[in-house]
């Protein structure tokens, strides 16, 4: 009989158990009455905090603001990592002059170089678009850059073979190769922007979830502060199966063997 | 069109600072329109012939001697399909835009006993089914040169009766060269115009078939010609 049930509901009842002991121990906590509401408030306190944040748009607001954010900054970090990988291929000797100084920055924490990205760019959206490149574009380089180089040799001769030239080698050979790598790397990046972002914000913006998080603690709003930790969480999670389902668009039937 | 000529062609590797001579001045002329069979032991060059021809790989010293309009086709070993293709995406991989023709795809297809498949990926097919995809590749090409590489040495003996006739077929038609490379003297004679034996890097023997297809592999001459090849084969 367990097999009859339906899919969906097999996967999600782990889950919502999972969430609902969760909630019942916090329930718990907070009835006991050791724990001040002010460090922790209950789940209803919380539960009704959201509905009325949601209700006046405050929520919507602060994750599109981040999201927007997050996309511009992924989106040029990929474009940048995609480029520099084509060019490091291209040009295998620039991985000589190049090892050292990408090492050295992704050793960084992007989020360490806020004073001095405020100093040269501001708070405005730049110094904020800045972070999420830097926090994005080293985990998408170095997978793009394994994409290219872990290519079958064997497939690249039967092509050159076949006379193909190098344009088109790449195009039908190298970077179908890549593919999953890059996929494996953009899913990387994304949850890197999105946890930089919300850092960034913290410190120098005035709308976004990070903001709304470190404005509520100021206000000591605990309430607000964890209805900002879950929506940063759901948020996240949504933007990682947003671009999951895309990987599984592209990759059409191959993700259903492996490739995703 | 001109066939091809090897002329004293010497190729050497070195593994672990150690230079494995693989070809001494090796001779050959491969005719066109013709199908030419290399047989030997392994490790004796067959791979490595053909990987020069191809030009996958440079002769240490002597010359490669091609048509001019040479367009090459090489069936290796191993498949090797795009696993992110279909049958008929990898079928028609060589081929540019234009020069694809659905019909005359289905029609190779059909040939390699691949209908029903061609929306199929390689993960999907048995070994000799992704060699038949290799083999129909190949063939859709329209090469003047084909190099194949003991091409049906993973198809169960039915599957490879067919195919040795579909390539026969094929080369009639299209009149394309064929270097084939095998270690089966019955498929050496059932196929071959021409037959040379190699051994210690050079060619030791070579033999000219005339006999019409299909061939009786146990007519008296060609019993003897079979010891005959046993025997240049063994005693390198």
């Amino acid at each position: 009989m367990r097999n009859d049930r339906p899919p969906l509901f097999r996967g999600m009842l782990a889950p919502i158990i999972g969430i609902l002991a969760l909630l019942l121990l916090w329930h718990l906590v907070c009835s006991l009455g050791h724990i001040s509401p002010y460090v922790l408030p209950s789940p209803q306190k919380v539960g009704q905090t959201f509905l009325k944040m949601a209700r006046s748009g405050e929520i919507l607001r602060d994750v599109l603001v981040s999201f927007r954010r997050v996309i511009r900054g992924f989106g040029i970090a990929f474009l940048l990592a995609f480029l520099l990988a084509v060019f490091r291929i291209a040009v295998p000797v620039s991985e000589r002059f190049t090892a050292a100084f990408i090492q050295f920055f992704r050793s960084v924490p992007p989020i360490s170089l806020i004073p001095l990205l405020i100093l040269w760019c501001g708070i405005g959206e730049q110094t904020k678009t800045i972070i999420i490149i830097l926090a994005a574009f080293f985990p998408m380089y170095l997978a793009i850059v394994k994409g290219f180089t872990s290519y079958d040799p064997k497939l690249l001769e039967m092509a050159r073979v076949f006379s193909c030239s190098p344009l088109r080698l790449f195009l039908r050979v190298v970077l179908p190769s890549a593919v999953p790598d890059i996929l494996l790397g953009m899913r990387t990046s994304l949850g890197y922007a999105w946890r930089a972002i919300i850092g960034a914000e913290m410190v120098a913006a005035s709308t976004g979830l990070g903001h709304m998080i470190l404005f509520a603690q100021q206000m000591s709003r605990t309430d607000k502060v964890i209805v900002g930790i879950l929506v940063i969480g759901i948020a996240g999670s949504v933007n990682d199966w947003l671009l999951g389902c895309l990987i599984r668009r592209l990759a059409g039937r191959r993700a259903a063997h492996g490739w995703d | 069109m001109a066939g091809i000529d090897l002329v004293q062609l010497r190729k050497a590797y070195t593994v672990d600072q150690r230079r494995i001579p693989i070809l001494n001045g090796l001779d050959l002329s491969i005719p066109e329109k013709a199908i030419t069979v290399v047989l030997g032991k392994s490790g004796c060059g067959k791979t490595t012939l053909l990987r020069l021809i191809a030009g996958l790989e440079t002769p240490d010293s002597g010359q490669i001697q091609l048509p001019g309009n040479q367009r090459t086709a090489f069936v290796f070993q191993e498949p090797r399909l795009l696993p992110w293709l279909s049958v008929q995406g990898n079928v028609q991989f060589p081929l540019k835009r234009a020069e694809i023709q659905p019909d005359e795809t289905r029609w190779m297809l059909r040939t390699v006993g691949l209908t029903g498949f061609e929306q199929a990926l390689p993960h999907q097919l048995s070994g000799g089914m992704q060699q038949r995809v290799a083999l129909a590749r190949a063939l859709l090409y329209h090469p003047t040169l084909i190099l194949m590489d003991e091409p049906f040495a993973a198809l169960d003996h039915f599957t490879r009766v067919e195919m040795q006739q579909a390539l026969l077929d094929i080369q009639q038609k299209t009149g394309a060269s064929i270097l084939f490379v095998t270690h089966s003297i019955d498929e050496a004679m059932t196929l071959g115009n021409k037959l040379v034996i190699l051994a210690g890097g050079v060619i030791r023997s070579a033999y000219t078939l005339t006999d019409p297809h299909p061939r009786d592999l146990l007519g008296s001459e060609m019993i003897e010609l079979r010891r005959r090849i046993m025997e240049d084969i063994n005693t390198h």
